[in-house]
């Protein structure tokens, strides 16, 4: 197993490299995208500025718990596309046959896919987003156990995004209808940069627990704030593994219904 | 002019061709839209008094107003040029007896149509499932002077959009980074497409206001709340127009140059 998970490694760093020469090729774009990046977090973050300096905040959370919830939410968004942007290319893949290039090799195809293109504009936006992290984060003044829930709840919110492409990279396989399955997902998560309080009841718990969102996103931020009951962090952690499991249930399960038409 | 009207229909037809693909991409809008309206209801859940001049029912028509906006002003095809251009394609329509920029504009046309149609029934959906409360202006000269400055909006962001695709003749490999710099975050900030630009200082507000951006959704809803003075009105009317001229003539020169660049690669 340690075997294998070298091996995986040493290949991720390959294609990590290849990914970078990729970017370099196309400097311009590269810089205009995390310009672009950049510019979105920093009017975003200007506007709630604005927004909560007249209002207080939002659904009983105080201006500065706001804007933490929408620094996580980018943070880790950015973490999970920097991590998984293969899946935004993997339809295109199955519609050119490009897919059964990936498939006749010895080598996880998932791995393959989900991995496969390692993100460099997010990989340099990062440090933004860790700085905005802190600065929001140190206004909130957690404990060391809130730290350490956060720290394991970002990690579990890595394991929850890596389902969820999973299951889109999946519903590509199934469906060649829709080409924008992972825009969906990606307007889906967007739902999370506020706390999904502000739903209410019932879409709240749909986002909670349907489309784990809340979990993926919230909790974290709401147990750094020491405001998260422990059940809830022990909750996410059994929705983490879950998910991961029944999303490879599902992956092999869409593997089987590829037909390979486009070759 | 039949065969606008030809491409106007072949275009409608070709929207219904993916019909599962368009609902999704309508249901992405909605999305979009709940997470403003949500926010929004949050944030006016416990204050009955105005916060930078919107009540209730002024900031909840003002999103829902976007969503419409969105269809009428911002639904296109002309995203495609880039493409057109970079792939060699633009070739087929240089040698046919069509105006391109008439050709797309038709195409334009037929998308802002299809996706009114569908804004207009999920607003209906939203409306009754979410009752929200709704502003409805009944001012005669302020709902003209809000059509005017829509029908300026709907050119405007044409001209914008075949600006931003002409750096394909130039950079064929960059023009989609063009385009999400320009379209999808500059544009939806500086227009107010996510929060209404007056909740900037005014000193900003004003800045702003001299950007073509900021006639594409934001000044026509202003207008439809009735939160300008007809003065205002009139003044925005006059500066959207002059930047209606002013890029209307930089795109005949950048076209220009664009189409004596272009060299077909790629057929």
């Amino acid at each position: 197993m340690i075997k294998r998970i070298k091996r995986c490694f040493r290949i991720w760093l390959i294609l990590g490299k290849m990914s970078l020469s990729l970017h370099l090729m196309r400097r311009f774009g590269f810089v205009v995208f995390f310009l672009g990046k950049m510019f979105r977090f920093f009017f975003f973050v200007l506007f709630l500025f604005f927004i909560f300096k007249r209002t207080g905040g939002v659904a009983s959370y105080s201006a500065s718990q706001a804007i933490f919830f929408f620094v996580v939410f980018h943070f880790i968004s950015s973490l999970s596309q920097m991590f998984f942007r293969g899946i935004y290319t993997f339809r295109q893949q199955v519609v050119s046959g490009g897919f059964d290039l990936i498939l006749s090799k010895p080598l996880s195809a998932l791995f393959r896919v989900v991995f496969g293109s390692f993100d460099f504009i997010d990989l340099v936006t990062l440090p933004f987003f860790v700085f905005a992290l802190y600065s929001s984060g140190s206004l909130l003044s957690p404990s060391l156990l809130d730290i350490t829930f956060f720290l394991a709840l970002l990690i579990n919110s890595l394991v929850l995004s890596f389902s969820f492409s999973v299951l889109v990279v999946s519903l590509s396989l199934i469906t060649l209808e829709v080409d924008h399955i992972v825009m969906i997902y990606r307007d889906l998560e967007t739902m999370a940069r506020f706390p999904v309080d502000i739903y209410g009841k019932g879409i709240g718990t749909i986002l909670t627990y349907v489309i784990p969102l809340g979990i993926m996103i919230t909790f974290p931020a709401k147990a750094f704030m020491g405001i998260l009951d422990i059940k809830f962090v022990v909750l996410s952690f059994v929705f983490g593994l879950s998910s991961l499991f029944l999303s490879l249930k599902f992956w092999r399960f869409a593997l089987k219904k590829y037909a390979s038409a486009s070759s | 002019m039949h065969k606008y009207f030809q491409v106007f229909k072949l275009s409608l037809i070709s929207e219904f061709a993916y019909r599962f693909n368009f609902i999704l991409w309508r249901f992405r809008n909605v999305i979009q839209i709940l997470v403003v309206f949500f926010f929004w209801n949050s944030v006016f859940s416990g204050q009955n008094e105005a916060v930078f001049g919107y009540n209730r029912e002024k900031i909840l028509t003002y999103v829902f107003g976007i969503l419409v906006l969105r269809s009428i002003v911002l639904s296109s095809r002309a995203v495609d040029v880039a493409g057109e251009i970079s792939s060699g394609n633009l070739t087929n329509f240089l040698i046919k007896p069509l105006g391109y920029f008439r050709y797309w504009f038709t195409r334009d046309v037929a998308s802002k149509v299809l996706n009114l149609g569908f804004s207009v029934l999920e607003i209906a959906l939203l409306y009754f499932l979410i009752k929200p409360p709704i502003y409805v202006q009944s001012d005669f000269l302020t709902i003209v002077g809000f059509l005017i400055s829509l029908s300026i909006a709907v050119v405007l962001f044409f001209l914008v959009l075949f600006l931003v695709n002409s750096v394909s003749f130039w950079m064929p490999e960059n023009a989609w980074a063009a385009q999400f710099l320009f379209i999808v975050i500059i544009l939806e900030f500086f227009s107010g497409g996510i929060f209404p630009l007056d909740v900037l200082p005014s000193s900003l507000v004003s800045l702003f206001s001299y950007l073509p951006f900021y006639y594409l959704l934001f000044f026509p809803l202003q207008v439809y709340l009735g939160k300008v003075s007809y003065i205002l009105m009139f003044k925005g009317i006059f500066i959207s127009l002059l930047w209606l001229l002013i890029l209307w003539f930089c795109l005949s020169k950048v076209w220009k140059m664009g189409v004596r660049e272009y060299s077909a690669e790629g057929r």
